[in-house]
């Protein structure tokens, strides 16, 4: 019992939840903020956050595993499907960027705490340190504003080791010189060719001679882009998809399993270096969840997506565990089964089946001599009205020829 | 670790951080997916007073699949078993979405006290009850509350002593000691009149031979 409970404590130290953070009393926001970036299925922070169509987002594996039971949105019941997903980086980055804050502002909190208590503990010296503690609160009052002003990118930065008001600083000067405009051609509002936007003080100044970018190497460019998709690319594309290549950006298809044979699984397997171990289910549920899981981590950012190996440890780990939970889940049946004889669910069935097959096949041979011995009589019956339709007629005797099959 | 378990620890962790919500689960045994949550009956209903216990599973895909719940207290209730505690709740079994949480789902047990469906009965005796005479029913319903959660005894207490059968059941004494004087056995006359919703307005619906009836079974 109390190992367990240790092992209790132990799992709650490592797991973090937005109670670690003071509540809207002491210092508001914080901890709204560490829950809205959570996902609300597995309350972890989003990983490979996507967005559906009503405008609600999950973890892209969470949501998956969420629409596999019931197509509709978690969140707000409208119904929804994998192919509405967006994914969203922009929640991805703010994720990350509080991830690598959050041990800081943790930290922050605690030295004023800190300070607070020892002010309290020893009222002498609390004109000596008074000064500290005030220009301490100040400081993390500060800090905690200027994050939320910051903008997503410098918001890494900083919580990469410099100070937060440096990034607040950057933040400023980056904006006025946003890198994406700068190299945007514009039409010069004088002779109205296209200049870039950082020249085009200097090509007016020249009097309109100076940095003009020439459109026809711009319109070959184009040409040869839409080439490329209609032709060539596209191809390649095509058959990157279906050889199932390593590199390829494309979601893997779900695929109809019930339709598919065993052999077929396991080529789709081999294809992807997954193990073939098992029968048809083990198979078909390997296959289900590494797409899935495949899928979940394409809607990544790039750079944050897991190397295929790691992917298929994953998998492995989650087929192990799954196991032993079957294996826990046969032994209550069999309890169950002892206790509650007439008791029949539906998880219970086949291992029922299992166990009573000689009996059940003993009852339906019993069923079917003595449905052959009642079905003489009947047939007469029966037959008069059907002989009005040729078709109907025709089917009868089909039926008389399966029954004592 | 599995995601279940991480989930299932911080679920617990909400609700004991929460101070201000009225609603607690502790585990039972070792298992940390064998839990006890426990509430307080809704003010201004029958339940005001009592303490709720609920015996709740984890299951093996939860939180994709529904937490399994039923009442370990016993309760008077179109939609709880008054046998075995089972609950007929939707969101126990086809609008369970994988947002709810622990404490939500109890939350909404102590919201489905307040407002029972008897439309969409879980015990079909206590439904009957219900629709012929509200009167009644809350009055037995109190008294489960007092006998079986813990919960102050009605305004006529007197009457309603510990564990009597007859009060349990939501009849009158008048009504069942009307049929022991014929001779028949007490607890085959208060078990043949809930079955055949012995009570108010209802009385009317059923002739005494229908009883007699029913009690020579």
């Amino acid at each position: 019992m109390l190992s367990s409970h240790n092992n209790a404590l132990k799992m709650a130290a490592e797991i973090t939840d937005p109670f670690d953070l003071p509540g809207p009393s002491e210092r508001p926001g914080l901890r709204d903020m560490d829950a809205s970036m959570r996902c609300t299925i597995c309350q972890e922070f989003y990983d490979a956050p996507v967005t559906l169509s009503c405008g609600h987002c999950f973890c892209s594996l969470c949501i998956r595993n969420s629409l596999a039971e019931k197509p509709e949105c978690p969140q707000c019941r409208k119904s929804s499907s994998d192919v509405h997903f967006r994914p969203n980086p922009t929640v991805e980055q703010a994720v990350e960027a509080w991830k690598a804050a959050r041990p800081c502002i943790l930290k922050l909190l605690k030295e004023t705490a800190d300070l607070l208590s020892r002010a309290n503990a020893a009222p002498v010296e609390a004109r000596s340190s008074k000064p500290v503690k005030k220009r301490k609160r100040t400081q993390s009052v500060d800090s905690v504003a200027s994050i939320e002003l910051v903008e997503p990118q410098t918001a890494i930065k900083s919580s990469e080791g410099e100070s937060v008001r440096e990034g607040a600083s950057d933040s400023l000067s980056s904006s006025q010189l946003n890198p994406l405009t700068t190299y945007v051609a514009v039409g010069c509002p004088i002779c109205n060719k296209q200049v870039l936007y950082c020249n085009i003080n200097t090509h007016m100044d020249s009097g309109c001679s100076k940095h003009v970018v020439s459109r026809r190497s711009s319109q070959t460019t184009q040409a040869t882009r839409w080439q490329g998709i209609f032709t060539g690319d596209n191809n390649s594309k095509g058959k990157q998809k279906s050889s199932g290549s390593e590199d390829s950006d494309a979601p893997l298809p779900k695929l109809a399993y019930g339709t598919m044979k065993e052999k077929a699984i396991r080529e789709r397997l081999v294809e992807h270096g997954l193990s073939t171990h098992g029968d048809k289910a083990a198979l078909v549920a390997r296959h289900r969840q590494w797409v899935m899981m495949y899928n979940a981590n394409l809607d990544k950012s790039e750079k944050n997506r897991k190397p295929l190996k790691e992917l298929r440890k994953e998998l492995k780990t989650w087929e192990d565990g799954s196991k032993s939970k079957k294996v826990i889940v046969e032994d209550t049946v069999a309890h169950e089964v002892h206790s509650l004889p007439g008791h029949i669910s539906c998880p219970h069935f086949s291992l029922i089946q299992r166990k009573y097959r000689s009996e059940f096949t003993d009852l339906v041979e019993k069923a079917k001599a003595s449905s052959s011995a009642h079905k003489p009589p009947s047939v007469p019956i029966s037959s008069p009205p059907l002989e009005t339709t040729s078709d109907d007629a025709d089917v009868v005797p089909d039926s008389e020829d399966e029954a004592p099959k | 670790m599995d995601a279940r378990l991480r989930r299932v620890t911080r679920e617990i962790a909400d609700c004991k951080n929460d101070k201000t919500s009225s609603i607690k689960i502790e585990t039972i045994d070792e298992s940390p997916f064998h839990l006890k949550g426990s509430f307080p009956g809704p003010e201004g209903t029958p339940y005001q007073g009592g303490n709720f216990e609920i015996d709740i599973v984890i299951p093996e895909s939860y939180p994709f699949q529904p937490v399994k719940m039923k009442f370990i207290t016993k309760v008077y209730h179109p939609n709880v078993s008054s046998a075995s505690g089972a609950i007929c709740l939707d969101i126990l079994k086809d609008a369970w979405s994988p947002v709810l949480t622990l404490k939500s789902t109890l939350i909404s047990l102590q919201s489905l006290l307040c407002s029972p469906e008897p439309n969409d009965p879980q015990d079909a005796e206590v439904a009957k009850h219900y629709m012929t005479s509200k009167a009644s029913f809350e009055e037995t319903a109190t008294y489960w509350t007092h006998i079986y959660a813990g919960g102050p005894g009605s305004k006529d207490a007197k009457q309603l002593n510990s564990g009597d059968d007859v009060a349990i059941a939501g009849l009158e004494h008048t009504h069942v000691d009307r049929f022991v004087e014929l001779g028949f056995p007490k607890a085959k006359v208060v078990d043949a009149l809930r079955r055949l919703n012995y009570r108010g307005n209802n009385i009317r619906n059923i002739p005494d031979d229908r009883v007699i009836e029913e009690l020579l079974k």
